[in-house]
Parts: C-alpha cells; structure tokens; sequence
C-alpha cells in the first residue's frame, strides 16, 4: 500500500511536499487541469485522459463487423407500477353532481364497448392468498389484477429466491412492456416528434395516455426523449405525471402515462374563466409542490422548444442562457395571475411586444431591479419611454395582501431573488392549509389535509362540451 | 505526525511502523503490494474493459464534451456490461452508442456523424476518414439500434447520483477551511482527475458516489501531504462531517481499489507499449 501510494505520488510529481511549484512532471501532465481552478471550470473541464496507444492493439477491425444485436427475449421493459386507485387530485374537480366532463360523456356514448375487458374481470372481489403475496413479492400495486395462469405458476416458487432478471421476466408475462397491454383509443394530439392517444390498460382498467415517440430520426431516439424517461423513471409525486410503463417496438417507443381528465388550459375554460379564488390556491399550491420536487427538468432547450413566450422570464426574453430554477417561478407568477383573473398575464405575440407588456405593468428594469440589464445590448431598444411599475391591486384586484406579496415575489425582475419554489409554499399565503403542506410525503396529496377540498367554481357551466379555440398547445407535446 | 497517522491515531500507532500497513487490504490489493510492480491484477476481461473506457475518453476529449458526458459514458458502459457478457457485444460499439447516448442525457447532444468518425479515427489512426458509403450507414443504423438495445437493459435508468458533484462540495468547503499557504497546492485538481479516472473501471458502478467522492479527496490529500487543518484539535474527523456513516475502513477499502487501478493501469500500458 505504501509502494502504491509512493509510486502515484511520483506520477503526479508530487514528491516533494508542500512544493510551491506549478511545473508537474510527465506524470501529471496526462492528468492536467485548466488553470483556472476546480470551482468553477471543472464541469466541464474533461481532462482525465488515459492517452491511448492507437497503433497497434485496436485494429482489430472491430468497426468493420456490427452485429445488429436486437435482443428481443430479455430486454422487454416495464419500470414503474400502474396506478395503484388513490384519488388523485390533480385538476379533478371534486364530485359534482353539476359536473359533466366530456370524459364521462364519452365514456356513457359507448366507448367502453371497444375495450377487449379482460376475462378475470371479477377477479377483485376474490382475489386469493397467493395472489396477494405475489404482488407484494414483485412489489406490484395491490389492485392490479395478475392473470390465473400465472399465478398458477409462481405461486409453488413462492419462497425461492428472486433476481432482478426473475423479476423482469415475470413482469414482462404479465404484460408490462408488450404493446398488446394496451388499447389504443382517442387521439388526443400530435406533436413534433410524438403522438398522444388516450388509452386504456388492460392490466388495471385504467385509464392510460400513450406518448407514442417516432423513431425515425437520422439521430436515433430523441434527445428530449430520453431525457423525459430517465428523468421521470424514478419520479414519484402526486403532483408529477407517473410514467407507468415503456413499450419499445421496432418504430417507437411509447411512454404510458396515467391519464389526467383535463389539464389546467381545459379546467379554466370549463369554468369560464372565473375560478373560486380558493381553488386558485390549491391549484398554485401543487404547481409549486410538483416544481420543488422536479426541479427544472428543461433546462438548456428551453428557449426553443418552449410553445408560448407568455411564461417567459424577461432574463431569458433578452438573450440570457445560463438558466437555473428560478426560469419556472415566472412563469409560475404568470400562471397565477391567469387562474386569478382569467386572462393571461402577458399574452406577447413576438419577443418584443412580450418585453413591452411585461415592463409596461411592471415597470422598465433598471440596474437596481435587475442587475446588469443596462449594460445588455439587447435592452437598448426598451431604454425609453421609461414604465413606472403599476400597484398590483391594479393589476390584480382580486388579490389579497398575501396574494400579492407572493405574486411580486414570483415575478422579482432580479432572477436571485425571485423566490423558488420550496421556500414559495411556506409562503403566508398558503398558511390556512397548515404547517405541514409544505412538507408532505411526495406521494401524498394536498387534499389528504384535513379541511382541503376544492371549492365550487363560479364560472362553472353545466356542460363541459363547448371548448373555446385552443388558445395554445398543450405542454405534453 | 503524517496525514495517515491522524486519521488512524485512534489506533496510536507507535512511532517507527507505518501506520498504512495497519490498514486492511482486500486479498487482490494486498497480494498486489507483494508481487512485482508490473504485474496486473486485472482478469482479461477487465482489461479489456479498460482499453475500451480509455477509448471512451479519448473520444470524448476529441469531442469536446466535458467530465460528466465521459462519465456517464463510462457509467452507462459498465453498467452494461454487468449485465451482459463481454463477448456476445462488440465493446467498441457499446462505447460509441454510450458515449452518444450519454451526450443526449446531459442535453449536449453530439452528433452522430461526429461519434462515428472520432471513433473510427481512435481506432484506426493511419485511415483515410469514412466515406458516406454503405458501412458509414450500416454504423449509424447500429447505433441507432443499440441505443435503444442500451436503454432497455439498464431499465431505462440512465442516470445516477453522480460522484462529481460531492467532490465539488467537500473540496469547496476543505478549500475555505483550509490556510491560504495550501491555495497554491495541486490537490483539488488532483481530486478531480482521480474521481474521473474512476470511471475506467468497474469502481465507478460499485461504489457509492458520495464515499467516491470522498475518497478521491482524501487521496489527493494524502498524496500531496496535506494535512486538514486543525484536525488534530477537532472533535470528529474531516471525512465524518462529510458522510456521517463512513467509516475509516470504507475509506481504505476505496483507496485501496484505486491505487489498485493506478498500478494496473500502469502495467497495461507498459505491457501494450510495442
């Protein structure tokens, strides 16, 4: 060990302690590291480098054979569970007997005639013993419904153990990952690169969306892609969509998602705009629970993959890149407002009308609100006439103090003081829903507080079928 | 008193032995110090697995990607492997595919055209470049095909906890603890290279990444003679107010694995140099 470590010291030209000199043998030389020190270069500094010898020792023609290896026995995919039946609460409005979603519309005009219904259909009332051990041995939810043919055959090997390729295949002969495990039903919209159905699963009854993504791109599966899989794989929050499951064919891959009646777009249109200021609440609320866990899933295609310039934060509207958390809470303040007033905020049709409304409410930036903005060539244009901000209740007027304390604090010209999301939902605003909201288990929903139920919306219409125009595209594409 | 004496002074080791031998090796490392310098640890296949990690470096170096997009490569590499089995996969179109991928989950997608020509021109330096011919094609369908091969077997988990970024943080606050006299020292640059060169082998996937981190650290430390400052007064350890629940011993064993990889490389390349 003392060899060892006598031998590494030498190859880093380090023998000589405390040596003040900057001038490192050969040794280290591999291992150089730009001179500006580790803090703020090494990111991406990528300097660790075992210098091949290229000679001799890899011509072996190993680019010349490509074995088109697509393994299709083992590598069938499931990940995450199906929806284990809690209530969710995601911009379901509470039973209403007012209430009729173009959902259950559909649903009563005999859509559900189409799904093939599994065979086991009664299979809840009575599921057995063995079954129940078997979900919690492959830690599946508890209603999932598992086929009787397969019970038949795990249930002996009970007390063997399981590896992690015992537990893929047995996942994989339930149907997690086969495309036949679900059916296709409404389009519900088409993206760039995806296709979004409303389906159903056949392995729970649920109601799915399929994220079906094309894969015929010069640059294999997309960037956003596979950032959207690996970020959501491992997350779990009542306010995040679950990602249930993937199904990779030979032309797609398919992300099953749970599926959500309506988003917040759909929601405000339904009540015509006008949205109890109770539910504005609630809805802030989890926006702000989902982004302290999410933490800013896109980051560096933000600026052109996002649909509408209305949520942008000025600092990104003139030319900044480096994004960091605090690009969401603008967008966050401007949410806000809308659910509030029912129109947006800022609703800018280029870059520059977008910059004017936001200083023309706000007032023009200065030095002082916004650190650096005059010396940024792209400001110049916006120097004069010079806003003054106007007074919130102006803006706003059916904001209480809370309300617009927490909405000047979101929209904060200054990107490092704009308040982010955690410390936002201990906010005094929401203080009526307790101490512990801001501190739930991810899992948990807001409404399993005591006294938190949505409130009756006073726009709401008795029917939900007319749709105003799309004003604008869906974020799930 | 030496850097090692300090951490292990609970033992108060006496004056004339070295306090490193007091700490326990796992049998490869310990039969290691014993033999010859040259000689490699290594079985054929990590060897092998270690050429080709190189080879993901190198390419990435060539294109200009950064720390993070190399170690995930090698992250995503190592993964696969212990998963499947060396021989039924040509490695070098793994790494190609991982070092692709891995640019496309740090969101610095690199373009598959510029994967496959710095991987043709590592691997076959006197070449002509690859025309765009039907084995230009072929590769890019290959890719293609086992990105998603990839994706698939590691579940489509793709990312981890990264070491890096612990590094970061214990270097930062060791740097603003420490007396200026040491700003001058190499030992945070040290730590870093050492934690990248990590991911050449299989350290980087058994290993918890902030005890990696950690380790990294306090190697560079020992191997440029630093000491903490003030340790010798402080009631815990450096490395316990980092990780609560390391102990010594993990910390040795993660040495050990390293310089164990150090002396391993040296032998490789030694060996291979014609």
């Amino acid at each position: 060990m003392h060899e060892k470590m006598k031998r590494l010291k030498q190859r880093l030209g380090l023998r000589k302690p405390f040596s003040k000199s900057n001038t490192y043998d050969e040794g280290l030389s591999r291992y150089a590291i730009p001179e500006n020190g580790p803090a703020q270069n090494m990111l991406h500094a990528g300097f660790s480098d075992y210098t091949l010898n290229t000679s001799s020792q890899y011509e072996k023609g190993v680019l010349h054979e490509y074995p088109h290896v697509l393994d299709t026995t083992d590598t069938s995919k499931q990940s995450s569970h199906p929806l284990n039946g809690r209530p969710r609460e995601r911009l379901q409005s509470a039973p209403d007997p007012n209430s009729h979603s173009p959902l259950t519309d559909e649903d009563t005009n005999g859509t559900e005639a189409e799904f093939v219904s599994p065979s086991h259909i009664t299979f809840r009332q009575r599921r057995n013993l063995s079954e129940h051990d078997l979900s919690k041995r492959l830690s599946l939810p508890a209603d999932l419904r598992l086929p009787q043919t397969f019970i038949a055959k795990h249930a002996p090997k009970m007390n063997e153990p399981l590896s992690i390729r015992q537990r893929r295949a047995s996942l994989s002969e339930i149907g997690f990952g086969k495309v036949e495990s679900y059916t296709k039903l409404d389009k519900l919209g088409e993206g760039t690169y995806a296709t979004v159905y409303k389906g159903k699963s056949r392995l729970t009854d649920d109601l799915v969306a399929l994220k079906e993504i094309r894969l015929e791109h010069e640059e294999g599966a997309p960037c956003t892609a596979i950032r959207e899989v690996s970020l959501l794989r491992d997350l779990k929050h009542n306010n995040i969509v679950t990602l249930h499951d993937i199904i990779h064919t030979d032309k797609s891959l398919t992300l099953v998602f749970e599926y959500l009646e309506k988003d917040l777009k759909q929601y405000m249109d339904d009540c015509g705009n006008i949205m109890s200021m109770g539910n504005v609440k609630l809805f802030l609320f989890q926006l702000l629970r989902g982004l302290a866990r999410a933490k800013s899933i896109p980051t560096k295609t933000y600026s052109n993959e996002v649909v509408t310039l209305w949520y942008r934060p000025p600092e990104v509207l003139l030319g900044l890149t480096n994004y960091s958390s605090q690009i969401d809470m603008w967008g966050v303040g401007c949410i806000f407002f809308e659910m509030a007033s029912g129109s947006p905020l800022f609703p800018g049709s280029t870059i520059e009308d977008e910059l004017h409304l936001i200083f023309k409410t706000l007032g023009t930036p200065t030095d002082e609100t916004m650190p650096g903005v005059t010396s940024n060539p792209e400001f110049a244009p916006y120097r004069s006439p010079v806003y003054m901000p106007e007074p919130v209740v102006a803006i706003a007027p059916r904001f209480d103090l809370d309300a617009a304390d927490l909405f000047s604090k979101l929209l904060n010209y200054d990107k490092e003081k704009r308040m982010v999301a955690q410390p936002a939902m201990s906010h005094p605003y929401f203080k009526c829903f307790g101490s512990k909201a801001a501190h739930l288990p991810p899992e948990d929903s807001i409404f399993s507080l005591p006294g938190v139920r949505l409130e009756k919306d006073p726009g709401l219409r008795s029917s939900g079928i007319t749709h105003g125009g799309k004003r604008r595209q869906s974020m799930l594409f | 008193m030496s850097f090692w004496d300090m951490l292990t002074s609970h033992t108060k080791v006496a004056g004339g032995s070295l306090p490193l031998e007091q700490i326990t090796l796992p049998v490869a490392a310990s039969s290691a110090t014993t033999s010859s310098h040259s000689k490699c640890t290594w079985s054929s296949e990590e060897r092998q697995l270690f050429k080709t990690a190189s080879f993901i470096t190198t390419c990435a170096r060539k294109l200009e990607v950064g720390s993070l997009v190399k170690s995930n490569a090698c992250w995503l590499f190592y993964k696969f492997f212990s998963i499947v089995q060396l021989e039924h996969y040509d490695e070098y179109v793994v790494a190609m595919t991982c070092l692709f991928l891995a640019s496309k989950i740090e969101e610095t997608p690199v373009k598959i055209r510029d994967v496959i020509n710095v991987a043709h021109r590592t691997l076959h330096p006197r070449e002509p470049p690859l025309q765009i011919d039907q084995t230009y094609s072929s590769l890019v369908d290959t890719l293609i095909n086992f990105e998603l091969l990839i994706c698939r077997m590691l579940n489509f988990k793709l990312t981890y906890d990264y070491p890096h970024k612990y590094l970061l943080h214990y270097l930062k606050s060791l740097t603003e603890w420490m007396p200026a006299q040491h700003e001058t020292e190499p030992y945070q640059r040290v730590a870093w290279s050492i934690l990248n060169d990590c991911f050449s082998t299989k350290i980087c996937i058994r290993n918890r990444p902030d005890q990696l981190a950690l380790a990294a650290c306090y190697l560079a430390l020992e191997s440029c003679d630093i000491k903490v400052y003030m340790q010798e007064h402080a009631e815990k350890p450096w490395w316990k107010v980092f990780i609560e629940d390391i102990r010594l011993s993990d910390i040795s064993q993660l040495v050990a694995q390293i310089l164990e990889m150090y002396e391993n490389e040296t032998a490789v390349t030694s060996f291979t140099v014609p």
